[in-house]
C-alpha cells in the first residue's frame, strides 16, 4: 500500500469515527432526555400514592397488583429508596412487598453477579434496606475480588446496626483484601452504641491497625467505661500509632482520670506526635491539674508542643486566658502565639454574643 | 537583471527547502506517528478509566465522607491579586462548600484595587497578631497583617506585600494553614458544592499512598451563577472562549485521566489541586522563581517521594469535581497566558532534569518527562518547522511557474492529505472528549451549546492551533534567552449572575448522572 493510500485509509477511518462519535452523542442526548421525561412522569404519578400509603396508620400495598410491569419497576426502585427513610409498620409493609415480589431474592442473587457494578449496587441496596436476613450476603461481599465492592459492602454492613457486624468489619481491616480504615470507621459508627463491647474486645487484637481503629472509635463513641482500657493502651501498647490514638481518644472521653496518665507518659524523649496529642487531650479534659501542666508545657523546648499547649489553654476559659495574658507580656517566641490565640478567642466570643443577640431579637 | 536576481535568490531558497525537506521528512513522519500513538493510548486508557469511574459514582460513598468525624480537615488557600470583581462571590461560594471541616485562607497579595476592602466590608474582618511557625516557608513579600472574620465563618485573610509571584502568596497561605490537607484554588474560580468531598476521597481510601489529587478545570465564562454556585453550565459566548472550553475538556477528561490511569500524572492545575500539607512543607512549598509553580510543585513531590521516601505513592486525578474558572477572552491576554505556561513547563523540566531518563524515577522519569520535553515543549518547534517547510514548498512551486521552472518539492496531494489527517486526528480527539462528557456528566444542557462545542472542535484547527504553537514557541524562546517572566494582568469581569438571584433564591444544582 502506498503512503497516499495509507493516508486515504486514515482519513476515511477518521471520518467514520467522527460521524460515529457525533451520532452516539446525539442519540445519547435525545434518548436520555426522553427516558428521563417518561420516568419522571411515571414517578410523579406513583410517588404520591406510595407516600400516602406509608404514612397511613395501617399501610396496605395491595393496590399495586393492578399496576403494569413498567410501573412496578418504578415502584420497586421507589420502595428501595424509601426503606432507609421509614420505620415500624410502614417499613414492614414495604419489606413484605419486596419479599413477595421476589425483589429481595433478585438483589441477593445479584451480590454474586459477574458484573462488579451490579454486585456493588445490590450490596448498597441491601444495606439501605437494613433487612437483617440479608446481612450475611453483604458480609460475604467484604471478601469480594473487587476493591470497590468490598468498600460498598463495608459501608452497607454498618447500616444493619448489628453488634455481630463489628467483628466482620474489624477483620476486613487487614489481609490482602483490606478495606480502607476510613470506610470501616464510618461503618462502625453506623452500628451504634452496641458496637462498644466488641470494640473493647478489639483492643486485644494482634493487629496494631485494628487496635488503633478500636481506640479511635471508642473515643468517638464517648465510651467512658473504656477509660481504663484506653489508659492501658496509652501506657503499654507496643505500637506508637495506637498510643497516639489512645491519647486522642482520652481527650474525647473527657474523663479527668486521663490527665495524669497523659502527663506521665509524656517525656521529653517521647515522639512529637504523641506529645502534641497528649497536650491537646489534656486541654480537652480540662481541670486544675490540666491547667497547671499546660502552664509548664507552653514553655516546652519543642515549638510545636508549646504552640499546642498555648492553643489548648486558649480554650480553657478565664483561667487559661490569665496564663496566656501573662505569657503575652514576656519576650518569648510563644508570646506572639499567645497573643494570636487571645485575639481569636475574643473574636469568637464576640461573634457568639452577636449571634445570640440576633437569635433573641428574631 | 532584476528578474534574474530574483530567480537566483529563489533557486537558492529552493535548494534550502529541498535540503530541509529531505532532512526532516522522516523525522516529522516518525514524530507525528509517535505523538498520535501516545494520544491514542492515552485516549483509550482515559475512556476505560473514565467509564469505570462513572459507573462507580453512584456508590462512591461521598455522603459518608461528609459525615465521617475522621475526615481530614482542608485549608483552602486562595492567592488574590487585584481580584475585586469576583473575590466576594468566590469566597462566599467556598465558605458554603459541602465539607465537614475546612478553613478558607485568602492571601491578599499587594493588590492595587479594593480586593481587601471588599472582603473587609462583606465579612467584617478583625485583625489578629501574625505568629509565623518556626518551620515556615520563607516568603519574598513579607506578611503585613492577618485577619479573622467576626461573623464566625472559617475565613482568614492574610495581607502581604507583593512578592512578584502567585507562588509566594500560596506559600504565605500554606504557612498559616492548620489542616492536614491544603487545597490551592484560584481567586476567580468557583468550585462545585461537593468538589472537596470528591477530591478528598482518594486520600481517605488510600491514606498511606495518596499525596496529591486534582480535579477538572473548565471555563465558566458563559455559566449562570447563583449565590456563588454555578447553577447552569453554558458554553461561553465568544469563539475564543468556546475553543478553550473544548481544549480544557480534552486536556482534562482525556489527557489527565489517561495519565492518572497510568499512574504518571505530572501536572495538577494550580486552579484546583489538593495536597498533603506535610509533603508540601517538606519540598519547601511552591517555587517563587517559576511561573509554572503548580506543575513544579507536583514535579518536586515526585522528586522528593522517590529520593527521600522511596515508597509507593500516588498522584490522582478525579474526573468529576469541577472548578469553573474565567478564561481569557482577549487574544493578547490568552497569548500571554500560553506563553507563560510554556515557559513554566521549560522551567520545571530544566529544574528537575535529573529525573529525565533516570530509571530511579520510574515512569515519571523514563516516559512522562521525556514526553513533555519532546512533544509538549518542543512540539511547537517541530510543528512550525513542518508548517513553514510545507508553506515554503508550496510557495516555491507556485513561484516556479512564473519562471517556467518546476520547483515543486511537495507532492501537493500528499501534503493536503497529510494536513487533513493531522487536523482530522485532533478533531477526533476533541469530539471524543465531548462525547465522553455527554455520556458522563452532560453539563451542556442545550442543543445550541452542544452544537457550538462541536463547531469549536472543528474551528480550533483553523488558525487557533497554529497561533497556539506560535505562543508556546515564544514561551520557550523567552525561557531560553532568560527574559524576565511576568504574570501580567488579566482583566476580570466575574461570572454572570442569575436573574433569579434578584427575584428569589433557587437551589438548582447540576445533575452529574
Amino acid at each position: 500500500m502506498t503512503a497516499g493510500g495509507i493516508l486515504v485509509a486514515a482519513l476515511l477511518t477518521m471520518a467514520v469515527i467522527l460521524l460515529g462519535l457525533t451520532f452516539a452523542a446525539m442519540v445519547r442526548r435525545t434518548s436520555r432526555d426522553l427516558l428521563a421525561s417518561l420516568r419522571n412522569k411515571r414517578e410523579a404519578r406513583i410517588r404520591p400514592m406510595l407516600l400516602s400509603v406509608v404514612t397511613d396508620d395501617e399501610p396496605d400495598l395491595s393496590f399495586l397488583r393492578t399496576f403494569s410491569k413498567k410501573d412496578l419497576r418504578i415502584v420497586e426502585s421507589l420502595i428501595w429508596g424509601l426503606l432507609s427513610k421509614v420505620r415500624g409498620s410502614s417499613k414492614q409493609v414495604l419489606v413484605k412487598w419486596l419479599v413477595e415480589s421476589g425483589a429481595i431474592g433478585r438483589v441477593c442473587e445479584q451480590t454474586k453477579s459477574r458484573s462488579r457494578v451490579k454486585r456493588a449496587r445490590s450490596v448498597e441496596l441491601l444495606g439501605s434496606s437494613g433487612i437483617a436476613e440479608t446481612a450475611s450476603f453483604v458480609a460475604d461481599c467484604l471478601h469480594d475480588s473487587d476493591k470497590e465492592v468490598r468498600s460498598v459492602a463495608a459501608r452497607a454492613l454498618g447500616k444493619f446496626s448489628e453488634k455481630e457486624a463489628v467483628v466482620h468489619l474489624l477483620s476486613a481491616l487487614t489481609g490482602p483484601k483490606a478495606i480502607p480504615r476510613s470506610i470501616i470507621s464510618m461503618s462502625l459508627l453506623h452500628v451504634g452504641p452496641q458496637a462498644i463491647e466488641p470494640l473493647m474486645d478489639g483492643l486485644l487484637n494482634r493487629s496494631a491497625l485494628v487496635r488503633s481503629v478500636c481506640v479511635d472509635m471508642l473515643g468517638i463513641y464517648g465510651a467512658v467505661k473504656a477509660t481504663d482500657r484506653l489508659i492501658g493502651c496509652l501506657q503499654l501498647d507496643p505500637s506508637m500509632k495506637v498510643r497516639v490514638s489512645a491519647a486522642g481518644a482520652l481527650g474525647r472521653l473527657g474523663s479527668p482520670k486521663g490527665v495524669e496518665p497523659l502527663v506521665r507518659c509524656i517525656t521529653v524523649n517521647a515522639p512529637r506526635k504523641l506529645r502534641v496529642a497528649a497536650v491537646a487531650s489534656i486541654g480537652q479534659i480540662g481541670g486544675k491539674q490540666a491547667i497547671s501542666w499546660l502552664n509548664s508545657a507552653m514553655l516546652d523546648v519543642d515549638s510545636v508542643v508549646s504552640a499546642a499547649a498555648v492553643e489548648a489553654l486558649s480554650k480553657m476559659g478565664d483561667e487559661g486566658c490569665i496564663i496566656l495574658t501573662e505569657l503575652s507580656t514576656m519576650d518569648l517566641p510563644q508570646s506572639l502565639i499567645a497573643n494570636q490565640w487571645l485575639s481569636r478567642r475574643e473574636i469568637n466570643l464576640s461573634s457568639r454574643k452577636r449571634s445570640s443577640r440576633e437569635m433573641a431579637g428574631a | 537583471m532584476t528578474a534574474s536576481w530574483i530567480e537566483t535568490a529563489l533557486t537558492g531558497a529552493h535548494d534550502l527547502v529541498e535540503l530541509s525537506i529531505e532532512t526532516f521528512e522522516w523525522f516529522i513522519i516518525t514524530y507525528f506517528l509517535t505523538l498520535n500513538t501516545i494520544y491514542l493510548v492515552l485516549t483509550i486508557l482515559a475512556i476505560v478509566g473514565f467509564t469505570k469511574h462513572i459507573r462507580r459514582i453512584s456508590h462512591a460513598g461521598h455522603d459518608d465522607v461528609f459525615a465521617n468525624p475522621l475526615t481530614p480537615g482542608v485549608s483552602i488557600v486562595v492567592p488574590a491579586h487585584n481580584e475585586e470583581a469576583g473575590i466576594v462571590d468566590s469566597v462566599r461560594a467556598m465558605l458554603s462548600l459541602k465539607y465537614p471541616k475546612f478553613e478558607v485562607i485568602v492571601v491578599e497579595d499587594g493588590s492595587k484595587d479594593s480586593t481587601f476592602e471588599q472582603l473587609q466590608n462583606h465579612f467584617d474582618l478583625a485583625e489578629i497578631p501574625y505568629a509565623p511557625a518556626e518551620n515556615s516557608i520563607p516568603t519574598v513579600g513579607p506578611v503585613q497583617s492577618m485577619h479573622l472574620a467576626r461573623s464566625g465563618e472559617p475565613l482568614i485573610v492574610v495581607r502581604k506585600a507583593n512578592g512578584g509571584s502567585r507562588a509566594d502568596a500560596s506559600n504565605a497561605g500554606i504557612n498559616v494553614s492548620t489542616m492536614p490537607l491544603v487545597c490551592m484554588v484560584d481567586a476567580d474560580s468557583l468550585l462545585d458544592p461537593e468538589a472537596l468531598l470528591r477530591v478528598v476521597k482518594p486520600f481517605m481510601d488510600d491514606p498511606k499512598n495518596v499525596v496529591a489529587t486534582g480535579g477538572v478545570i473548565l471555563p465558566g465564562n458563559g455559566c449562570v451563577v447563583d449565590e456563588g454556585h454555578v447553577v447552569e453550565s453554558r458554553i461561553p459566548k465568544g469563539w475564543l472562549a468556546r475553543i478553550q472550553f473544548v481544549e480544557y475538556l480534552r486536556s482534562f477528561l482525556l489527557g489527565r485521566t489517561g495519565w492518572s490511569t497510568l499512574k504518571s500524572l505530572l501536572v495538577i492545575s494550580g486552579a484546583f489541586g489538593l495536597f498533603r500539607r506535610d509533603i508540601v512543607m517538606a519540598v519547601g512549598g511552591m517555587d517563587t522563581n517559576s511561573v509554572g509553580e503548580d506543575a513544579e510543585l507536583v514535579a518536586s513531590i515526585h522528586h522528593y517521594m522517590r529520593d527521600r521516601k522511596n515508597r509507593d505513592y500516588r498522584v490522582v486525578f478525579v474526573a468529576e469535581p469541577v472548578c469553573w474558572t474565567e478564561s481569557p477572552t482577549d487574544i493578547k491576554v490568552l497569548a500571554r497566558q500560553r506563553k507563560r505556561w510554556s515557559r513554566g513547563l521549560a522551567e520545571v523540566l530544566w529544574k528537575h532534569r535529573k529525573m529525565m531518563f533516570n530509571p530511579k524515577y520510574g515512569r515519571i522519569g523514563m516516559f512522562v518527562m521525556p514526553y513533555y520535553l519532546f512533544f509538549e515543549l518542543l512540539g511547537p518547534v517541530v510543528e512550525l518547522i513542518g508548517f513553514a517547510t510545507v508553506t515554503a514548498g508550496v510557495a516555491l512551486g507556485l513561484l516556479g511557474g512564473l519562471f517556467d521552472q518546476n520547483w515543486w518539492l511537495i507532492d501537493q496531494k500528499f501534503a493536503v492529505m497529510f494536513g487533513l489527517v493531522a487536523v482530522g486526528y485532533s478533531v477526533v480527539l476533541s469530539v471524543a472528549s465531548l462525547t465522553a462528557e455527554e455520556f458522563s456528566f452532560h453539563r451542556l444542557r442545550s442543543w445550541r451549546d452542544f452544537g457550538a462545542a462541536m463547531a469549536a472542535a472543528l474551528l480550533e484547527n483553523l488558525g487557533y492551533r497554529q497561533l497556539h504553537a506560535y505562543w508556546r514557541l515564544k514561551g520557550l524562546v523567552s525561557w531560553l534567552i532568560q527574559r524576565d517572566s511576568k504574570w501580567g494582568a488579566m482583566p476580570r469581569t466575574g461570572f454572570k449572575k442569575s436573574d433569579k438571584t434578584v427575584a428569589k433564591t433557587t437551589k438548582v444544582t447540576l445533575n452529574v448522572s
